[in-house]
């Protein structure tokens, strides 16, 4: 739990010391942090929350109940006081007169809290997202390096010698790197745990104005190390590590907390990590992460040093530069164009199909494709804000005018305008205030599901969470929503409650006041309902469409993630060898079908890509990308990718004998047209492996999104694929249910040999569902909006026609006492709704097009445009418009004509 | 000598005092009322009666030691005075008078 959550809100004991009385507020105090204390031992939730609502229930108390109960003897007795006196009596009868009209109050509130809890919610997630600093020092001056190759454009990762080619440059203060993430087993021999590790060069934590909080960071001296024992290396003990020095790293706070328990004593311990000892320098503080742009940062627990070599070729490393003090992005961006053209001009065999480097500053180029849907989402919610003020303005505005005779006599017999006008007010005032309190709740809700939909992919994910600014914004909107609801109607009041209301009785003869621009209001808000309605239907029906894919594998199988050691199995042969053997004894194991070994499982963490070539006379880079995945025997039999052609992989071939591979029936269409039999043909694969053979052809399997075909598939013996490690995925096909199996293969998977730690146990099943989470949660988002948008539109329908129907009660009246039947009473006033649904629903189907891009990439199986949604949502926009608009009519027509007559005289 | 008059929670209040002991502050005091009383109770309407027993000279106060617990504030300890014993008695006598020979079905209309 984080400290702050251990101690009561600072801004609640503020608040307790300035509303208490000198006499009371050590014991009030006292005892709301002892009792706070106590919640916090029983482990109760929200208790942070309790303390904000004990202490503003004793502020209120201390603020109206001293003043109302002990006018002649309280301390207190100020003029203050008495203002505050004022005021809640002036509450006490706003909410009076408000529970009397409950269904009115709570409808108010209700379209206030529609508003503002999706708005409140929504700005928290921007500013969360978008627009909150790293926590790096001046994180303004930190950019992101892209390169730009030929066919690799805007890739985030640089080569180890373009780092040191811009360092030379001399185009910033500091230029670091880092490898990508990787998992490694970590711990002693006996206790091997999974963890996730990051190498990064010396100067990074400097760079970034970061110390460890215990220990010392990186030094070059670090590299220094005796080099191993060759002999050494070689032999793998059954139990141990490989013997040799030991690597420095740098602990993660919470894996520091996790692993070691906190224990202060744990620098310089000796531990294991990927299968050699490794030693503990230094704690990095509480809630560093490194942010590279290139992939959302997970936690990583375990920070290794990164020295630069000397390769070209590959193009992995993230780099991140700090400008020279007084430097710009312009500036340095005209440096690195320089250093490009004289790197392809030095090597013009590697940069054949040009280079350019690019930078931005980081934040940018976290946030760059996640803005433009982000705004989208803020336009919507604040369209939908702006609806429900205008809707809760209009119902205490046409409210107003039921009490204008009221106002009128109390204002003739003597009652001060500013007494009147204050009436109001207040009452607006405890509307916005219910307006703010359900409009947090709503908030908070909403940032929660909001948490839920957003995809893992979106950086700085796992900082949205509920926070109390939440409360702030909604009180802030709330506060705006009180200008409209309480403004709008004083300067009514203001301008009528005069004799001359009375005077005129209320009845104008038919005139309608204000209703061209509530129309136009009410027409945008039908307008609205079929945009968010089109969207929403378009999203379910891609949705349903989505989940009858046909995915090329069947995705019943359970995944076992075991961390792999490079060190220990340091030769394709010894690879094989384990791989071979994990297999075989989960094989053993009673229930289980097949079983086979892959390094990337469909719709799993992201695609391994490189390059593939049919034409082997070219030398350099690569036309073509393609996933790549390493497999052992069994793994098409396993998750059931049909084999097309030839065979599946051997376990001789496993071993790295021979260069073998297993394409695609993609890739053979791509590379092969019109050949009937590929087998036997020779590729060029990525910079790994210089040509292989094919042997086999499988059915396309979507192993990158659900709803389309990525890239051609290429699967190579595992062995091969991973020379220094990562993590290897066995899948596993059972007889029955494979779940409660797990606990027995994990354990057949620990005795196929030393050093593996199972990382994870998942179904493929849940992969597939969290590839289509982000379809599924959008759906959610724009269901949710569309639900509001036409419930809002329903009581805007209802409130204007309600209005005009009010306004025309007495025309009304007589024409029902001079024969006109309950038909053409209806009629009369359904022209208008009719009117205004019939310009409208065009505008709407117009809109609905205009931005159906935005949902564009979401959409699976239909139409950009889908007429089926358009008509759907259309149809869905007149039922609830009509029934807006019946209620109000049926009402005016069911009316008694004499009542009528005689109220509105 | 006449009492002072009281309202129906500070006689609550009084009477969870005489209940509690010496040892009696906000917290227990609290407890002690939602234990028995059926409906909610406000802990800032408890802390104003307390100021009221006490403003009537029917209640005193002490302050204990500060605890670490507390932030270092101090309990403020309540005990009933002699006068808020008498105010007690008197209306348990009164309360007994009036009760005496009244029975009162649980639902009125409904013999019970």
């Amino acid at each position: 739990m984080p400290r702050e959550a251990l101690s009561p809100p600072a801004s609640a004991l503020w608040l307790l010391a300035r509303s208490l009385p000198s006499a009371d507020r050590e014991m009030v105090i006292g005892d709301l942090v002892e009792l706070f204390a106590d919640r916090l031992d029983r482990r109760q939730r929200f208790s942070r929350l309790w303390f904000c609502g004990q202490a503003v229930l004793f502020a209120v108390s201390a603020a109206f109940g001293r003043a109302r109960r002990e006018p002649a003897r309280s301390p207190w007795r100020t003029r203050m006081g008495r203002f505050f006196g004022h005021l809640g009596s002036g509450f006490h009868h706003a909410v009076r007169r408000l529970r009397y009209d409950w269904r009115y109050a709570a409808g108010v509130i209700l379209i206030l809290a529609v508003g503002i809890g999706p708005a409140a919610a929504m700005w928290s997630v921007v500013d969360r997202v978008l627009l909150r600093p790293l926590d790096y020092r001046h994180p303004e001056q930190l950019g992101l390096i892209r390169i730009h190759l030929g066919q690799i454009s805007n890739h985030p990762g640089l080569s180890h010698a373009e780092v040191v080619d811009v360092r030379n440059a001399g185009i910033f203060e500091s230029v670091e790197t880092e490898l990508r993430q990787s998992e490694v087993s970590f711990g002693p021999a006996t206790n091997l745990v999974s963890i996730s590790q990051i190498g990064f060069t010396t100067g990074m934590l400097p760079m970034l104005g970061v110390t460890p909080v215990m220990g010392r960071d990186f030094t070059e001296d670090d590299f220094n190390l005796p080099a191993p024992p060759q002999a050494a290396v070689a032999s793998v003990s059954t139990t141990g590590s490989v013997p040799g020095p030991p690597i420095r790293i740098l602990l993660d706070y919470t894996a520091w907390q996790t692993h070691f328990g906190g224990d202060p004593n744990v620098i310089n311990r000796l531990t294991e990590f990927s299968g050699r000892p490794a030693q503990i320098i230094g704690v990095l503080p509480r809630g560093f992460r490194l942010v590279t742009g290139r992939n959302v940062p997970r936690r990583i627990d375990v920070y290794s040093p990164l020295r630069l070599g000397e390769v070209r070729n590959s193009w992995q490393f993230p780099t991140l530069a700090r400008l020279k003090p007084g430097g710009t992005f312009e500036q340095a961006q005209a440096g690195l164009d320089t250093l490009a053209a004289t790197l392809r001009s030095e090597y013009p065999q590697v940069y054949d199909s040009g280079l350019r480097f690019t930078i931005a500053p980081i934040l940018e180029d976290m946030t760059r494709a996640t803005a433009p849907a982000l705004r989208a989402a803020v336009a919507g919610v604040l369209l939908l804000l702006l609806i429900a003020f205008a809707n809760a303005t209009a119902l205490v505005v046409a409210r107003l005018r039921t009490r204008e005779r009221d106002l009128a006599i109390r204002s003739a017999i003597g009652a001060s305008r500013p007494i009147l006008v204050g009436e109001v007010v207040l009452e607006s005032v405890v509307l916005a205030i219910g307006g703010a309190i359900a409009g947090s709740v709503l908030a908070l809700w909403s940032v929660v599901a909001i948490r839920e939909m957003i995809p893992r992919t979106v950086p700085r994910w796992d900082d949205v969470a509920v926070e109390w600014n939440l409360v702030l914004y909604a009180g802030a909107l709330a506060f705006a929503g009180l200008v409209c609801l309480g403004l709008l109607p004083m300067w009514k009041v203001m301008r009528r409650a005069t004799w001359r209301t009375l005077g005129s009785s209320s009845v104008q003869a038919g005139r309608a006041e204000g209703t061209l621009a509530r129309l136009v209001l009410v027409g945008s808000q039908i307008a609205l309902t079929v945009v968010l309605g089109f969207a929403c239907l378009q999203l379910l029906r891609s949705a349903s469409r989505l989940n009858h894919v046909d995915l090329g594998f069947d995705p019943n199988v359970l995944a076992l993630r075991v961390p792999y050691d490079g060190r220990r199995y340091n030769s394709p042969a010894k690879r094989g060898e384990i791989y071979q053997r994990i297999r075989d004894r989960v094989q053993q194991v009673p229930g289980v079908l097949s079983v086979g070994v892959v390094t990337h499982v469909p719709l799993g963490d992201g695609p391994m890509l490189d390059g593939y070539q049919a034409d082997l006379a070219r030398e350099t880079s690569f036309d073509q990308s393609a996933n790549y995945a390493g497999v052992t025997p069994g793994y098409f039999a396993a998750v059931r990718i049909p084999m097309l052609q030839g065979r599946d992989i051997t376990d001789q071939e496993n071993t790295g004998a021979q260069k073998v591979v297993v394409v695609d029936e993609t890739l053979v269409r791509a590379v092969f047209p019109g050949v009937p039999n590929v087998i036997g043909r020779t590729l060029r694969l990525g910079w790994q492996i210089e040509n292989a053979q094919i042997v086999g052809v499988v059915g396309h399997a979507r192993t990158v999104e659900v709803g389309r075909i990525v890239r051609p598939q290429v699967y190579v013996p595992i062995s091969i694929l991973f020379p220094n490690g990562g993590a290897g995925y066995v899948t596993v096909r059972t007889a029955g249910d494979p779940l409660p199996m797990t606990r027995a293969l994990s354990d057949a998977v620990r005795d196929a040999g030393p050093g593996r730690a199972i990382a994870s146990v998942a179904m493929l099943t849940d992969n597939v569902a969290a590839a289509t989470s982000t379809l599924r949660a959008v759906t959610r988002l724009v269901t949710a909006l569309a639900v509001s948008a036409g419930l809002l539109s329903a009581i805007g329908l209802y409130l204007v026609i309600a209005f005009v129907v009010h306004q025309r009660r007495r025309s009304t009246a007589i024409r029902s006492a001079l024969g006109a039947t309950r038909q053409q009473v209806m009629w009369q006033h359904f022209k208008l709704g009719g009117a205004l649904l019939l310009a409208a629903l065009p505008i709407g189907a117009l809109l609905s097009f205009a931005v159906s891009p935005l949902f564009g990439a979401l959409v699976y199986g239909v139409g950009q445009r889908d007429p089926l949604s358009l008509l759907l949502a259309l149809g869905l926009a007149i039922v609830v418009s009509l029934l807006g608009i019946y209620v109000p009519v049926r009402r005016a027509a069911a009316a008694n004509v004499v009542t009528a007559l005689r109220e509105s005289v | 000598m006449s009492t002072p008059p009281l309202g129906e929670l500070e006689q609550l209040v009084l009477l969870t005092l005489v209940r509690l002991g010496p040892e009696a502050y906000g917290v227990p005091i609290v407890d002690e009322l939602r234990k028995h009383v059926r409906r909610p109770v406000l802990r800032p309407s408890v802390y104003l009666a307390l100021r009221r027993l006490e403003e009537k000279g029917l209640i005193r106060s002490r302050m204990g030691e500060p605890e670490a617990r507390r932030g270092g504030r101090a309990r403020r300890y309540f005990e009933p005075t002699s006068l808020g014993n008498r105010v007690l008695r008197e209306s348990q006598r009164t309360l007994a008078g009036l009760w005496d020979g009244v029975a009162l079905s649980r639902k009125p209309g409904r013999p019970g």
